[in-house]
């Protein structure tokens, strides 16, 4: 599997920072270049939505500038006097310029659902982003058709699509892009080099197996409800529908327990993590991602005392069994990534969710502790027995049988759900992931044990409803049901900058009859009564067909039919109950 | 200035064995690693792939820069035990000043350093490939890129001087030069040693 690592927003950036370190030598006085050689020959970009991040680190590049490695900013396509971004900064209340998005999840998914649904959006936005206009299409080539889309459209097209295999091929550079775009001697030199190299081949390690092309997507985000919780879900949409059948994969990272560096609170956080994780799920395959892997940082904060680069890199030193591409000689094409894919979905309605369990031992240990250890080392809690299928990307020298017997003994999985892909790997180091299939569908609260997946995601979700309640408090009806919006303080919903419309349709995307309020609590029985995957079944819009308020689709009064008064009230019950433990559990 | 240091180094010709059976070393161990390697895998499964194979999957890139350098290096290193051995008929018959015409040329040097390279140009250019099957530290390979070809230009230069200066000799430039030499080469070996010792553990 060679992904190419989209890193969204601050933290992804961060994550695949430690992707893309150089393997190769490099000169401080001036870069050498060359091919850029990084573990597992993969691509990677980092996608931002504020410049002054970029601005303030020095490892990538502007990509558009020919830096690689390099960032992307997603709004640099608007021009800032933009008929579109006037058009929909007066309809809704969105700027398309935004820096950063201040922890809020529904902003971009409205944003993406303007373009999607508004079809005088679509129309200005074809206009603006066509093909005649070359100052719009400062990456995208000549012969590119129009954009509906702009902003995915201008990240996947102009951005990492050249990395793919499914990216044009106009210039034949488009995957040896300059380091940090430094021209010159250096360059001279590096292109030299490159070609001394490919020139002996096989003396030179074939070189330029880095250059292959990736073949899938790997985004890495931290669901905070920042800019990567905002973006991993339309842009993963954006390309699904351009591309129906590539491999396309998100890393998410559930933030700690307690306030962020950015004074974010956690239950916003856990608001957009909700947010993110919903739209996620409830794409099914051949519309969305393909596989959530998911991480909770709170696990990785605790072993790390809270120093983030090591925490960044843990998260790499995870993933490194499966971008690993030595694979045995006799099982060439195991990892590819279709392949994988395919075994991701298998019988499944709704993509998983996938927790990675890692472990790595210079030592001489046998495979039954290397199972046992990385059981014990997982990145998001769970129960390993509820799988319902096991990936085990294995490094070193390390028997199929015996792993497979070990994975079986420990976790439960019938041998032939367990999937595993062997990798030569380096030296004495034995290194295994197990990525579990849905490991959930338990009861959620069990004795003796801290967490499990059921309850730490009843834990993000009833916080995010708490947050969604106390919001909801601050907004005063009128006798006849309607909201002023300028009379009201500023809450979740009536954001100073949102037009009525928007706060209308985003009051009912929160807390109508078939909002999300209702949805998440649906899903909070679901875990209590421990039921098996899905999760989240039914996709939830802000915006209906004409980039107007959804319609409500049940009366309030059908509100009986989702639940029963009494299970309304043994939700609330547990909910508070549940609350009311974690801020013990602090205190 | 005592030279007392340089007194161990008595006969040349068994320097210029060690120069060699280090390489030659390297290569051997690096065969054996493969076949140790093989061996396990078949232990593990029975094998339906064959060593050569499993020599195509074990090798990674380990980048343009550093490979650019390392063929470099190499094709330093034959030429700076060339020009050490093979200058002045000190140790060999056989020898540069041993050719008036070549010797006495402007391009004498140049035309030497020519012929040796061209006579291990395969040595130099499949010998670095070596290093593609295992994990090299980027401090392993920032040494390799920036000390060893200084470390090896500067036992040539020493070389040349020695040979202007014939049939007058001095021992402790000789040394010098000899000590430059071996010290670029155990670094441009290093890794493989260092891999080795974690592949058969």
């Amino acid at each position: 599997m060679r992904p190419c690592i989209v890193g969204i927003g601050g933290a992804g950036g961060n994550i695949v920072k430690n992707f893309l370190q150089s393997e190769d030598v490099e000169c401080p006085l001036a870069s050498f270049g060359g091919e850029y050689l990084v573990f597992g020959g993969i691509k990677g970009v980092w996608l931002d939505s504020d410049q002054d991040d970029a601005n303030d680190q020095s490892f990538f590049g502007r990509l558009e500038d020919g830096c690689y490695p390099g960032y992307i900013i997603s709004h640099d396509i608007i021009d800032p006097d933009s008929n579109l971004k006037k058009y929909i900064m007066a309809k809704y209340g969105h700027d398309l310029k935004v820096q950063g998005y201040d922890r809020r999840a529904e902003y971009l998914k409205a944003v993406f659902e303007i373009f999607d649904k508004d079809p005088s959006v679509k129309d200005l936005a074809l206009d603006e982003f066509s093909p005649k206009n070359p100052k719009a299409f400062p990456l995208l080539g000549s012969n590119e058709i129009g954009l509906e889309n702009p902003l995915p459209g201008y990240i996947w097209r102009g951005g990492f699509r050249r990395f793919t295999s499914v990216g044009k091929k106009e210039n034949p550079n488009g995957n040896s892009l300059p380091v940090n775009g430094k021209e010159g001697s250096a360059v001279q030199f590096s292109s030299a080099a490159k070609n001394f190299a490919k020139f002996f081949a096989r003396s030179a390690n074939k070189v330029n197996s880095s250059s292959k092309d990736c073949d899938s997507l790997l985004f890495l985000a931290s669901l905070g409800g920042g800019t990567g919780t905002g973006f991993i879900n339309p842009l993963s949409r954006f390309v699904r529908n351009e591309e129906r059948a590539f491999p396309i994969f998100a890393l998410g990272l559930q933030t700690e327990r307690g306030a962020d560096s950015r004074h974010a609170e956690e239950r916003k956080r856990n608001l957009g993590s909700a947010i993110a994780m919903y739209d996620l799920l409830t794409k099914p395959p051949g519309s969305g991602i393909d596989g959530l892997l998911l991480v909770d940082n709170e696990i990785l904060h605790k072993k790390y005392s809270g120093n983030y680069q090591a925490m960044d890199k843990a998260v790499f030193r995870a993933l490194r069994p499966l971008i690993d591409p030595k694979n045995y000689p006799d099982s060439l094409n195991q990892d590819d990534a279709p392949a994988i894919r395919g075994k991701f979905l298998e019988n499944l309605r709704f993509p998983p969710i996938l927790i990675p369990c890692h472990f790595e031992s210079d030592k001489n240990v046998n495979e039954s502790r290397l199972v046992q250890c990385a059981l014990k080392n997982k990145l998001y809690s769970c129960d390993h027995r509820r799988a319902d299928m096991a990936f085990v990307f294995v490094r070193g020298l390390i028997s199929d049988a015996a792993i497979r017997d070990a994975v079986n003994i420990h976790t439960t999985i019938p041998e032939k759900m367990i999937n595993v892909y062997r990798k030569i790997g380096e030296g004495k180091r034995k290194e295994i992931l197990i990525l579990l299939r849905n490991p959930y569908g338990g009861l959620p609260f069990k004795e003796g044990e801290m967490d499990t997946m059921e309850s730490r995601f009843i834990e993000v979700m009833s916080s995010a409803l708490d947050f969604m309640a106390e919001e909801h408090k601050r907004v005063e009806k009128r006798s006849d049901g309607t909201i002023d919006w300028a009379n009201q303080p500023v809450s979740l919903v009536n954001q100073a900058d949102y037009s009525s419309k928007t706060k209308d349709a985003l009051f009912k995307y929160f807390y109508g009859p078939e909002g999300l309020e209702i949805r998440i609590k649906e899903s909070i029985d679901k875990l209590m009564r421990g039921e098996a995957a899905p999760l989240f079944i039914k996709p939830l819009d802000i915006f209906d067909g004409n980039g107007e308020s959804r319609r409500e689709q049940i009366s309030p009064s059908d509100k009986s039919k989702v639940f029963s008064p009494i299970e309304v009230e043994e939700i609330e019950r547990i909910i508070s109950d549940k609350l009311r433990g974690i801020e013990k559990g602090r205190a | 200035m005592n030279y007392e240091i340089f007194n161990f180094i008595q006969n040349r010709v068994v320097l210029l064995m060690a120069s060699i059976g280090l390489i030659l070393a390297f290569v051997i161990l690096h065969r054996f690693c493969m076949s140790r390697l093989y061996a396990k895998l078949d232990r593990i499964k029975k094998s339906s792939f064959k060593i050569d194979q499993l020599e195509e999957v074990c090798s990674k890139p380990q980048g343009s820069n550093f490979n650019t350098m390392a063929i470099v290096s190499w094709n330093l290193l034959f030429m700076s035990i060339g020009m050490l051995f093979f200058l002045t008929p000190e140790i060999f018959g056989l020898s540069l000043l041993k050719v008036p015409q070549l010797a006495s040329s402007r391009f004498g040097f140049l035309g030497f350093g020519i012929f040796f390279s061209f006579i291990t140009f395969v040595l130099y250019i499949s010998l670095p490939g070596i290093y593609g099957f295992y994990e090299i530290s980027k401090k392993i390979k920032t040494y390799i890129f920036y000390y060893v070809p200084v470390m090896l230009l500067i036992s040539m230069i020493l070389s040349v001087y020695l040979t202007t200066i014939y049939p007058l000799r001095n021992d402790s430039i000789w040394s010098l030069s000899y000590i430059f030499m071996i010290l670029g080469e155990i670094l441009l070996v290093s890794p493989i040693f260092s891999g080795v010792r974690g592949r058969l553990k």
